[in-house]
């Protein structure tokens, strides 16, 4: 077979064989439905997600269905198989992509949007999904930035809004009914329509103003609901989580047991689309946890078992998890990582419990470096909470600390970037008053910046985005400030981030852009090696798309946005109000300390914001 | 504490497993089969286990070996019964046995055998017996600072044909130099006019030491 003699040119060729301890293997004679979970990137960022990990063996658990997956071929793969014309293929069964019922890409990044259509080219699947053969699979799309599924709407029968968890196996079950019943492509996608939260873009339609906003947005199909609402999982201790989890031959990104301990976030940074989107908090109990822990220990012989929520530290039970897991981990020889913790007092101790062995790095992220842009931002994070952190951790022994920012927020001038370097001097300054005697022998502290990107159903998502020559100079400006042998200083490329800006904000006109884009050959558009801007560029202007209409201005209140059919349960009356009080620098408290009404009780049912 | 040596195989697709990976995976399997390996102390304890010798990516074999020391001793059959129903496909383990000093030692490894499968065309015994004693079979060898021609001759002891698509080598394997398949395959479409071994596959049967033992 012409697999073997391929996988044996190119590397790391555990990407391609699947056969992984835990991956399901199932008679094909006894299967109804064939799903091909693809997630658009490589195999070790693909593997480290948790909705896959979840979604593989939700599905897998129906007896007829038989989920596989499918990544991105690397580079090197992708030219063998063109050569070799070898269609992509699922790593469970190396059946062709195209023979399968359903295709459901996960949309974890608009940078991979670009290997999204050049994973449809490679398996020979007809893009637009209206062109698509009665014989074709339908290919469907969840995740996180299919809350504003226009840029890829042409290319998706329909979109899964919201958990997956309750509403795939509806989507299965309505195939069920579908396959062999003799009706049309059309009539399945028409019955999808009584499941909440999908959303099918072709009963739809857009018309635009001569300045290329929305005139109307509305459906072609009487059957088609106005809005699509998201579906989000009510009870976290009773749904399903998987016992035991594929364990790589290769080493993957987060090659470690992910326990979820809550959906959600009581924050409500303004910047942060998760933190709108995955509302109302809803957790999962410590018995429930400890339980998953043992078995996901002894199922995967994992080293490492990590906790994974927006903020652990809001976890209302964290001692008792923590005493639990920590109890466990010792037994068994593991280690155990916490990652987004706060800079509170519990996380320093318990930090120091953890990692009593690696005392390397800290992390922190006040996102902006002075106190009216947190405020703008609504980041609850104080100069003291950054100092007293520091200190306790330089006592501890630590000797390196990472800070995290953001350039471009929305109201930002230069001398918010220049508190950025006052903050890490202050750090490096709070090492120095430590005593030598306890104090780590070396200290680096290193300041990294990303662009911010405004995004939808955040408070910002009417914002303009800083252009190139702007973040340029910011940063520019930052790195001349910075100056400090302690101090190291990288910063995010200005030009993917603009990319980034135009997808999440933009509207149907992109698919075309996408299309071309695809044929000039772009992919991996995530990875700082493959990402071509000029080949964007020449795509946009061949496409007659304007990139700066998407980023560059500020949007009206009134203008009707590309995702307003698309309800996550926050109002648009509450981001308005969040932008304007972001405006003022007015500070909204967390939901824990007092309700702000974004509405999302409203649309799912009260008792949910915990 | 005691010391085991595990014989084990890499079949099918587990032959693109690389030796690097197999260290974490072989942890994983002793995790999960709930046989406790012993640990290393210090600040970042590890298991105390070793991998044999070398194998390329993307050749099977039937006789690799894992040194691993456990916590206790234990029913082998017992153990590899677990092992295996914790181990992931194409890994199997076939034998077990206590180390002991007169056990064969990895320093003393000298060479293995290999069978070669090919779609392509083989030479005729007497032409691979020309080009074996021809002298000097020199071809590029990577090293550690780029490429470097390399004599390989002395490290081949023996070449013979098994049919007509079938080769029987055994090739020096030892800690320090490791002359793989792959590379006598490529010299022998050099320089043997005849020869056009295209899309072989590679097999690992039995690794040998100075006296001539089998390690597992
Ligand atoms: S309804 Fe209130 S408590 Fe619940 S998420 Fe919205 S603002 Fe927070």
């Amino acid at each position: 077979m012409s697999l073997n003699k391929i996988l044996k040119r190119v590397q790391k060729p555990a990407r391609y064989i699947g056969n992984e301890y835990g991956s399901v293997h199932k008679n094909l004679e006894d299967i109804s439905v064939r799903f091909a979970f693809c997630f658009p990137d490589t195999y070790e960022v693909g593997m480290s997600h948790l909705g896959m990990k979840i979604l593989y063996h939700l599905l897998n658990n129906e007896k007829d269905v038989y989920c596989e997956r499918v990544f991105a071929p690397w580079v090197d793969m992708e030219e063998e198989m063109r050569k070799e014309g070898l269609e992509l293929f699922s790593l469970e069964t190396k059946t062709p992509l195209k023979e399968f019922d359903m295709v459901g890409f996960t949309l974890q990044y608009e940078m991979s949007y670009s290997n999204i259509l050049n994973m449809l080219d490679l398996a020979n699947i007809t893009k637009i999904a209206t062109e698509r053969g009665e014989n074709e699979p339908f290919v469907c799309a969840g995740g996180p930035c299919a809350y504003n599924p226009e840029p890829i709407a042409d290319f998706v029968d329909f979109f899964i809004l919201g958990e997956g968890e309750e509403v795939n196996l509806e989507v299965i079950d309505a195939y069920r009914k579908w396959k062999g019943s003799g009706k049309t492509r059309k009539e399945f996608l028409e019955s999808l329509l009584l499941i909440e939260g999908i959303y099918v873009p072709q009963f739809y339609d857009a018309v635009y103003n001569e300045d290329g906003t929305i005139k109307a947005f509305t459906k072609n199909n009487e059957k088609a609901p106005d809005k699509i609402k998201k579906r989000i999982i009510k009870d976290m201790d009773s749904i399903f989580y998987p016992e035991e989890i594929i364990v790589p031959f290769m080493e993957i990104v987060h090659d470690r047991i992910t326990l979820e301990l809550f959906r959600g976030c009581i924050r409500g940074c303004r910047f942060c689309q998760a933190g709108m989107i995955y509302r109302p908090v809803r957790g999962r109990s410590p018995e429930r946890l400890l339980d998953l822990a043992e078995k996901l220990i002894k199922n995967t012989g994992y080293e490492e078992i990590s906790m994974s929520s927006l903020s652990t530290s809001d976890y209302p039970e964290l001692k008792k998890l923590t005493d639990g897991l920590l109890d466990l981990t010792e037994k068994k020889k593991i280690s155990l990582s916490l990652p987004s913790l706060r800079l509170d007092s519990f996380s320093m101790e318990l930090m120091q419990k953890v990692q009593k062995v690696r005392k390397s790095g800290l992390t922190f992220a006040p996102e902006a470096g002075t106190q009216r842009l947190r405020d703008v931002i609504n980041k609850g994070i104080t100069e003291e909470d950054l100092m007293t952190a520091s200190t306790t951790a330089f006592a501890g022994g630590y000797g390196g600390v990472k800070l995290y920012f953001m350039i471009g927020l929305p109201t930002e001038t230069l001398e918010d970037v220049e508190g950025i370097n006052d903050l890490a001097r202050k750090v490096v300054d709070c090492y120095y008053n430590t005593d030598k005697a306890v104090r780590n022998r070396n200290l680096k502290v290193t300041v990294s910046t990303s662009t911010f990107v405004p995004k939808p159903f955040t408070p910002f998502q009417w914002a303009s985005q800083d252009n190139i020559p702007t973040v340029r100079e910011k940063q520019a400006f930052l790195k001349e400030k910075i100056r400090h042998k302690n101090i190291s200083y990288n910063w995010h490329d200005a030009e993917t981030s603009i990319l980034e800006g135009v997808f999440a904000r933009g509207d149907r006109k992109l698919s075309k852009v996408l299309l071309k884009a695809q044929e000039k050959g772009v992919r991996f558009d995530g990875w700082q090696e493959y990402f071509n801007y000029d080949l964007w560029m020449e795509a946009f202007n061949e496409a007659g798309v304007d990139p700066d209409f998407y980023n560059l201005r500020e949007r009206s209140y009134d203008e009707i946005l590309p995702w307003d059919h698309i309800d996550v349960g926050v109002t648009k009356k509450f981001l308005e109000n969040e932008n304007e009080k972001a405006k003022r620098g007015e500070v909204t408290p967390n939901c824990r300390e007092k309700c702000s009404n974004c509405g999302i009780i409203k649309g799912f049912g009260g008792g949910l914001c915990g | 504490m005691v010391k085991y040596r595990f014989k084990f195989t890499k079949e099918g697709d587990a032959k693109y497993v690389s030796q690097l990976d197999l260290v974490r995976l072989f942890t994983r399997v002793f995790k999960r089969a709930e046989i406790a390996l012993t640990y290393s102390q210090g600040f970042n304890p590890h298991p105390k286990m070793s991998i044999g010798l070398p194998l390329g990516i993307g050749v099977t074999s039937e006789c690799e070996f894992l040194d691993a020391e456990l916590e206790e001793k234990n029913d082998p059959m017992e153990i590899l019964k677990k092992l295996n129903a914790s181990a992931p496909i194409g890994i199997r383990f076939t034998a077990m046995q206590e180390i002991c000093e007169f056990s064969p030692k990895v320093k003393d490894a000298e060479s293995a055998i290999y069978t070669v499968k090919t779609e392509g065309v083989l030479p005729t015994q007497s032409e691979i017996d020309e080009f074996l004693k021809s002298g000097e079979i020199n071809v590029l060898k990577k090293t550690k600072s780029g490429e470097k021609m390399t004599d390989i001759s002395p490290d081949i002891f023996e070449i013979e044909k098994m049919g007509e698509n079938e080769l029987f080598m055994r090739l020096r394997c030892a800690p320090n130099i490791n002359l793989k398949p792959e590379t006598v395959v490529l010299a022998m479409n050099e320089f043997i006019e005849n020869a056009d071994i295209t899309d072989f596959d590679v097999h690992r049967t039995r690794i040998l030491d100075r006296l001539g033992r089998d390690f597992s």
